[in-house]
């Protein structure tokens, strides 16, 4: 009998402890997991007037310009313009396209390096041809184009990340 | 369920964990388990419950005077169960200075501070002390307006120590005064030093707890308790289990339906009235009582001698017997400490219950709030939330009335001392036009200023009166239609407005031009020069504040005025249906006013008033 009674004891604090320790976990863990699924820095994915016309160069050559949102999100922040990024900007064929400068790899910033007329990446050493394909190195894909647009004389790009590391250019 | 066994067993034979479990578990307790017990475990897993929460409020908080506040209004506003982990930390530190005390009571009741068992007292006094340090910590992390003002009081206290007052305040604040530094600090000490020491006098107290075991009621004797022992496991633990899951689950339904408390973002140029913390609220009384020089008496010596004496318990109380009958002076002390304790909270909040000031403050704190959790929606700027209200044209304004218009202008029951000019409750509205066509010498108007003696138009039916109040608030609208040819024309001839108002931009009659009026453009010329000629001229005895503010000031009260009509409420003033005068309404302290020189704004006008 007494046995039993301690069973029901040892039965009953295991629930109530269970059921405490869930009412408590149970809120910290969906607010630890918050950020899955929502913008919590935003400055990506808008179109944003990088430069003008006029500065991309005609040879077809790259022009490197910082890409300048007007008002980002940072959390509860919000920014005054503020640098988010670059892209590089050509001519090509009469037409502007633009290439993120970061690298697929694992992220690091592209740099062009005129004299060899490709881009390279100095983190471990990818390098790109002239229309954004991997020449050498570890890069998974090409330099990811972004969308641009031609408006008033100004370039606007659609600026956005995608996702490191993958063959396939999916955005981040 | 043999692998169950086997992984026992291997465990034990790598960690020793069979004897753990039954040295935790088995330890016998004379007289068998006791509710009286249970206080210390849930002032424990309520410790848990605090770094759990803790930790998830540390990953969305910034320890910064421009972002610790809006970093917490976003933690309550986007991040999921934000604001319910928020409000268990809140309730929780609350329960847990509560549950600190009575387990305090309850050992102290029981004399378990007796040998051998002093340093265990004096770890557990430690603790407390460590507790209530979480607790005022803590309060300030927010950056808001009742953390600030209520921590500064702290701090301040530390200044006025002898001697070392300077410095200690200095130190405290990191700094010479209230900023960034001050959140890094007390941040600091909060998740970092508060903690550990906590966990490491936890250790000290439970190693002690175990080495000397529970203290059962004083009268029981041995022989009794000897007869009755149990295991700790399970029946103490589910006594324990039962209690802790009835606070835990308190204190889950108070942060589900009341929350933490987020007032507006600190603002160092406002003069918040602040309170600490219900369990702060004696040693906030206590002050009241001691001024000068004596200040020092409520702020350290009557503190400092209660927690001395305390500390002090055990080597005072030395007699072996730990009956109530053998100490009588203690528990008398203990009980006459509590009731200090308990008149000088009650006091406090009585108070502040009937302090016409602090109802005000109350009112006008919820708003900043509301509106600034409604601003901090579209994000803050990096200036800061503080920043970004005082650049808010409605809490701008707001604060710029009640420093240089609401000396003169009664609002939503706040009086000056000497009306001088009319009452802006629900300015603009219809109901307020309505009340100046009617009664434009009350003395709740016109009647004590060089403007008085506007006919008034009471006699009119009320579908007439309806249509001029319609007239004379249509005109701040772009595209008002002129007098002529308007619907209500015979009507405005009839009533000879025409002889004293303005209503086309062609000015030079005695009374204010209407055109535009009740626009943003009409009402800011008021502000700016009433006394213009095509405003009240001669008859104006309003100062004109062009040159007495800003521009972003005027703008803001431009902007807080065209506001009073969508607050109004509706008990302001009469509607036009209702006949003749309004009964006296009552007032905020529930007495009727009585009808003295300077009325309350909310008492009708006196039934002679129409002339
Ligand atoms: S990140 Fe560019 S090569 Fe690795």
């Amino acid at each position: 009998m007494a046995e039993d009674r301690r069973t029901i004891l040892k039965v009953l604090t295991s629930v109530l402890g269970t059921g405490a320790a869930a009412a408590i976990a149970g809120p910290a863990l969906q607010a630890v997991l918050s950020p899955l699924g929502k913008v919590t820095v935003s400055g990506s994915g808008g179109w944003v007037p990088v430069c003008n016309l006029e500065a991309v160069p005609e040879d077809g050559g790259p022009v490197n310009v910082q890409v300048v949102v007007a008002e980002p999100k940072d959390a509860w922040t919000k920014m005054p313009p503020t640098t988010v990024g670059a892209v590089f900007l050509m001519k090509k064929a009469g037409k502007v396209v633009a290439y993120s400068t970061v690298c697929p790899h694992l992220g690091c910033g592209i740099d062009y390096q005129p004299a060899a007329g490709q881009f390279a990446c100095p983190c471990h050493e990818s390098s790109f041809d002239a229309e954004g394909r991997v020449a050498a190195g570890p890069s998974p894909r090409g330099m990811d184009e972004l969308e641009t647009e031609i408006k008033d004389g100004a370039v606007h790009v659609r600026f956005m990340k995608f996702k490191i590391g993958s063959a396939e250019k999916v955005p981040a | 369920m043999s692998w169950l066994k086997d992984l026992e067993a291997a465990l034990d034979e790598r960690l020793g964990t069979r004897r753990l479990l039954h040295e935790a578990l088995e330890e016998p307790v004379p007289g068998g388990a006791s509710w009286a017990y249970v206080l210390g475990s849930a002032t424990l897993i309520v410790f848990g419950v605090q770094v759990v929460t803790g930790l998830v409020l540390a990953m969305y908080y910034s320890p910064s005077a421009t972002d610790a506040w809006a970093s917490v209004a976003y933690l309550e506003r986007e991040v999921t169960m934000g604001s319910v982990v928020r409000g268990l930390h809140h309730h929780a530190a609350g329960a847990m200075v509560a549950l600190a005390v009575l387990h305090l009571l309850q050992v102290a009741i029981f004399g378990a501070y007796k040998r051998p068992r002093e340093a265990n007292w004096l770890s557990g006094l430690g603790l407390l002390g460590l507790v209530l340090a979480f607790a005022l910590t803590g309060y300030l992390l927010p950056w808001d307006q009742t953390g600030y003002w209520a921590t500064k009081v702290a701090t301040s206290i530390a200044g006025t120590l002898p001697v070392i007052g300077p410095m200690a305040q200095t130190v405290a604040q990191g700094g010479n005064d209230y900023g960034s530094l001050t959140l890094t600090r007390f941040y600091a000490l909060h998740v970092i030093l508060l903690p550990l020491a906590t966990g490491g006098l936890i250790g000290v107290h439970l190693a002690l707890f175990r080495k000397h075991g529970v203290t059962p009621h004083p009268s029981k004797s041995e022989a009794v308790l000897a007869q009755r022992v149990e295991p700790f496991w399970p029946k103490q633990v589910f006594f324990d289990a039962v209690f802790a899951a009835v606070v835990i689950a308190g204190l889950v339904y108070a942060a589900l339906k009341i929350g933490a408390p987020l007032e507006a973002p600190a603002d160092p140029a406002s003069n918040f009235i602040a309170r600490p913390e219900w369990y702060f609220l004696f040693l906030f009384q206590l002050l009241k009582y001691f001024d000068g020089p004596l200040q020092v008496v409520g702020t350290v010596v009557i503190p400092g001698a209660a927690g001395a004496f305390l500390a002090l318990l055990p080597f005072l109380d030395r007699g072996p017997s730990r009956r109530f009958r053998d100490r009588k002076i203690f528990l008398a002390a203990l009980g006459g400490g509590l009731a200090g304790i308990g008149a000088l909270t009650g006091l406090a909040l009585r108070h502040d219950r009937h302090d016409p000031t602090i109802h005000a403050q109350k009112l006008v704190a919820k708003r900043e709030s509301d509106r600034a959790k409604a601003l901090a929606a579209a994000g803050v700027p990096p200036a800061g939330a503080a920043d970004m209200m005082s650049h808010d044209p409605l809490t701008r304004g707001e604060r710029v009335f009640a420093k240089e218009c609401a000396s003169c202008h009664a609002l939503e029951g706040q009086n000056p001392k000497e009306p001088k000019g009319p009452e802006l409750t629900a300015y603009g509205s219809k109901a307020w036009i309505l009340q100046v066509l009617r009664d434009p010498d009350s003395h709740r108007l016109y009647g004590r200023t060089k403007a008085e003696g506007m006919k008034s138009f009471a006699q009119l039916p009320a579908a007439d009166l309806e249509r001029l109040v319609d007239f004379l608030y249509e005109r701040r609208q772009p595209d008002a239609p002129p007098v002529e040819g308007h619907p209500a024309e015979a009507l405005i001839e009839a009533a000879e407005c025409g002889n004293c108002h303005d209503f086309e931009e062609a000015y030079g009659l005695e009374g204010p031009a209407l055109f535009k009026y009740g626009s943003a453009e009409w009402v800011l010329g008021m502000i700016n020069d009433p006394g213009a000629s095509h405003l009240y001229g001669e008859m104006n005895d309003m100062p004109a504040f062009e040159r007495r503010l800003s521009d972003e000031d005027r703008q803001a009260l431009v902007a807080f005025l065209a506001s009073l009509e969508a607050r109004a409420n509706r008990q302001a003033w009469p509607s036009v249906n209702d006949e003749g005068p309004v009964p006296t309404p009552r007032t905020k302290t529930g007495k009727t006013a009585p009808p003295g020189e300077s009325p309350p704004p909310s008492e009708g006008p006196p039934p002679d008033s129409d002339r």
